[in-house]
């Protein structure tokens, strides 16, 4: 039992974990987007009295052109604290002042300035935007704005932290219970009955086994790097294609035996799946664009295209693990086309007019 | 029963081809795209030409050389018009290209249908049907040697063409890319090169190694050679005392270190579209690593899906990934025709998956087709080979209405003066006036890409610059222009007529004029 409690306790610390910092960026990026759509479309002028303000509020921004960027950007924050300091002021003010605001003299971000450097928890501290723009008066302006990460992510965490306790006291106590409440179930030795068959499952060699851990290899390390954002930039898509290449080049040539890699597949199979189930709630469609789409939808779309490709290979039943992990991965990929998007709302559509079509193409192509 | 299939083939094939005659030729794009923005990229450049400025001296052009100067040698009707039937006529070849292909090298029953899958992906695409048109860098005019040089690796293959036949052939085809342009050079020598890498990791071998050496360096110095000659002639006929080649190749070297980026693509996606090409790949690579000619069957057409998949991986797009639908919905049937007669029961369970991307990828384009279907005939009326130019004799327009700017810009007397307009906005920087004459080599954004130094350079360097005077409108809602500015009023003397809030309009002379 002690075994179970523990291993709750850690799937718990590991889903805590992925949604706070799930979170963070959310919210990390809804200051990105206050950004964008309110402080860089804004025209400011004296006659505001934003301009040399000490303490600007996000919250005296609001006007009649800006009010539908606000009412998005409230709705994401909620009741979490942004910690959003804005600045506008002459060039020559934050020339003077360089440092403060993490600044080189030539107002470019300073690399080596304790805001732009710090990091906490492998975050950057300090979230800096900045643009400069004329006035009416000609005068050039600088408009800044700087959210503190640190304490956006600490603010996360202390919001969650109850949740968690909740959480962890509840399963600890259910867990406990049920073996008082079915006393003559040994829970454990039903845990280890399955647990071996499924090692004995996952470790059942077939003549086909060499495919699977290349290919698992290939897109583990694909989902790896970018549901992680190891870096945060584009930098990211030439590491890519730098892998795919490398991929298609070497990964071919390997001989895989060993069973133990056979294990280290399953368990980057269901990483992925995890991942899988992730994107299909939160980020689903180009770019995330359809995330608004009702879950529902989602799942449908999905697992509608699970089943045909898995009945386009369910002939070659050997494969069995390769063709489940191409019908899982590929319905993302197809959604994550353009195209796809349409189908959202004109789901019926998609139902109608997808399936026949794949199946004459497939027919006529194949012939 | 046999002569009744060849019947209802070619009646189809005709049917095909009156279709895509029609869609190659649609006009609707030049309207839409924020104004011709897209377009502006292509024409501009021609319109430089055509005021003196040149090519790979002092007229920059982002997609390339022969694709440029083609449709300002054809010299139809105008600037547009050349380019619109220049692009038109690269479509139908390609459609020509596959029809080849699926006819003469693979032999296939079911050509037309396979024709027809090809022409809607290569022509209506995207979600709203526009085609690869409204952005011409995303069609034909960009990848048009990677089509050329799928053809003749299906032809090599097919026909079991001896060592010096292939160097020949492929030489040819990196000597018309590296002319065509230098995004289309890297895709064609990429795919060469990785093909002859997996050729020689399948049996590595001294001889090998040698063999494609060999081949190799054949095929480099020959292209070079060839396209030193063209090079040469275009020198010659233009009358150009020496070529800038660097011009060539800056922008591909801006792309690779970002300049195409956009903010909101490098939000990564996790499984985005790319694995749904590269996974069957690899996995079709992986099970036919026994099988000699199957395996290098994928490599040859896999290196052309990896090299042309640099270009979504370029501007870090992953969407951008659907612009090269047509490539890889050949590649990978190519791959399967090819290796479909070579079967085991492995080998077939990996001809289902290499099947897999084409099916995917037609179903979605003839879904969008049809749930689309209401657009297709005011799209197919919009079919001409010869633009009525009054269309874009457009008066001037400003984003931000300023009279006494406009009236200025009237006043202008184009056969003594020119103008260029400095702004991201494509209603006021796009205006297809045909008296219109460049100040600047166009488009002013192409410009923006580069060092100071080396514009600096281009511009100090320019014969045709030199001795031009002109006017400039600064849109000063970007910030992008400043530096481009600041060289122009470096060179030359500039006055200031009208600042506004919004714009800056210059009035500039040579130095020694003035």
């Amino acid at each position: 039992m002690r075994k179970i409690l523990i291993l709750s306790q850690i799937i718990l610390v590991i889903l805590f974990t992925y949604h706070i910092f799930n979170s963070f960026f959310i919210h990390k990026e809804n200051i990105k987007y206050f950004y964008k759509n309110v402080l860089k479309k804004e025209k400011f002028s004296n006659s505001q009295g934003f301009i040399g303000k000490k303490d600007i509020k996000y919250i005296d921004l609001i006007n009649k052109s800006n009010r539908k960027y606000f009412d998005q950007f409230k709705k994401i924050k909620s009741d979490t604290q942004y910690y959003i300091n804005i600045e506008i002021n002459k060039i020559e003010y934050f020339m003077n002042n360089n440092e403060l605001f993490g600044l080189d003299i030539k107002l470019n971000k300073d690399p080596e300035n304790k805001l732009i450097k710090d990091k906490y928890l492998f975050i950057k501290k300090n979230y800096i935007k900045f643009h400069v723009e004329t006035d009416k008066l000609d005068n050039e302006l600088i408009i800044y704005m700087n959210s503190d990460s640190k304490k956006l992510l600490l603010g996360i965490i202390k919001n969650n932290m109850n949740l968690f306790f909740i959480l962890s006291i509840s399963i600890l106590l259910l867990i406990r219970l049920s073996f008082y409440i079915f006393p003559k179930i040994n829970f454990y030795s039903v845990f280890k009955r399955n647990i071996l068959n499924i090692e004995r499952r996952i470790n059942k060699k077939n003549e086909f086994s060499y495919i699977e851990p290349p290919l698992i290899i290939y897109i583990g390390m694909f989902s790896f790097l970018i549901w992680f954002k190891i870096f945060s930039d584009v930098k990211l898509w030439y590491l890519f294609y730098g892998l795919t290449v490398l991929s298609i080049l070497l990964l071919p040539k390997i001989n895989y035996t060993n069973y133990k890699f056979l294990i280290f597949n399953k368990a980057i199979l269901i990483t992925v799946f995890v991942m899988f189930i992730h994107q299909i709630i939160s980020r689903f469609g180009y770019q995330g664009s359809m995330s608004d789409s009702p879950f529902i939808n989602k799942i449908l779309i999905v697992s509608f295209l699970f089943t045909l490709i898995y009945y386009y290979f369910s002939k070659y039943k050997k494969f069995i693990t390769i063709n489940f992990i191409l019908s899982l991965i590929f319905p993302l990929c197809i959604l994550e086309f353009r195209s796809g998007s349409i189908y959202v709302s004109e789901f019926i559509y998609f139902l109608i007019i997808f399936i026949p079509s794949f199946l004459l193409i497939n027919k006529k192509l194949s012939l | 029963m046999i002569i009744k299939v060849k019947v209802l083939n070619i009646f189809f094939l005709l049917l095909i081809f009156f279709i895509a005659l029609q869609l190659s030729f649609r006009t609707d794009y030049l309207f839409n795209s924020d104004h011709g923005f897209h377009l502006s990229y292509f024409i501009q450049p021609i319109v430089g030409i055509e005021s003196g400025y040149k090519l790979l001296l002092d007229q920059p052009s982002q997609y390339g050389f022969l694709n440029i100067l083609i449709p300002h040698i054809l010299d139809i009707n105008g600037p547009i018009n050349s380019f619109h039937i220049f692009q038109g006529v690269l479509n139908i070849i390609t459609i020509f290209i596959a029809f080849f292909i699926a006819v003469r090298i693979l032999k296939l029953k079911n050509y037309s249908f396979f024709i027809f899958l090809f022409s809607i992906i290569l022509l209506l695409s995207s979600t709203d049907l526009f085609g690869p048109q409204v952005y011409p860098s995303t069609g034909v005019v960009r990848f048009f040697p990677v089509y050329i040089l799928i053809l003749c690796q299906c032809f090599i293959r097919n026909n079991n063409y001896s060592k010096t036949r292939e160097i020949s052939i492929l030489s040819i085809v990196l000597c018309s890319s590296l002319l065509w342009a230098a995004e289309a050079s890297f895709y064609v020598l990429f795919s060469i090169g990785f093909y002859y890498l997996q050729e020689l990791l399948y049996q590595p071998c001294i001889k090998k190694l040698k063999e494609v050496l060999f081949k190799g360096f054949s095929i480099i110095t020959i292209s070079i050679t060839l396209s030193y000659i063209v090079l040469k002639i275009y020198q010659n006929s233009f009358d150009i005392e020496s070529l800038n080649l660097g011009l060539h190749f800056s922008y591909l070297m801006a792309y690779s270190y970002g300049f195409g980026m956009t903010l909101g693509a490098i939000i990564p996606n996790i499984f985005s579209p790319i694995l749904l090409i590269t996974v069957p790949l690899l996995l079709a690579l992986i099970m036919n690593r026994k099988n000699k000619e199957n395996y290098l069957t994928i490599a040859c057409y896999g290196s052309i899906i990896i090299a042309v998949i640099s270009y979504s991986f370029m501007r870090s797009i992953a969407n951008n990934i659907n612009n090269l639908w047509p490539i890889f919905f050949l590649c990978f049937s190519i791959i399967y025709y090819e290796m479909k007669d070579r079967n085991s029961e492995e080998e077939n369970y990996s001809l289902k998956v290499i099947l897999l991307p084409t099916v995917l990828i037609a179903s979605l384009c003839f879904s969008n087709i049809v749930i689309n279907y209401k657009k297709i005939p005011e799209i197919m009326s919009t079919y001409s080979f010869t633009i009525d130019n009054n269309l874009f004799k457009k008066s001037f327009q400003l984003e931000e209405e300023d009279k006494s700017i406009l009236k200025e810009i009237e006043k202008i007397d184009w056969k003594k003066s020119s103008l260029s307009i400095l702004t991201w906005s494509g209603k006021t920087g796009n205006t297809f006036n045909e008296n219109y004459k460049p100040f600047l080599p166009g488009p002013s954004v192409s410009m923006t890409y580069h060092s100071n130094d080396y514009i600096e350079k281009i511009f100090r360097n320019s014969y045709i610059f030199k001795n031009r005077n002109g006017y400039i409108l600064h849109d000063k809602k970007w910030n992008t222009y400043e530096n481009i500015l600041k060289i122009v009023k470096n060179i030359k003397s500039c006055k200031s007529l009208i600042q506004s809030n919004r714009y800056d309009f210059y009035e500039c002379y040579s130095v020694e004029e003035r």
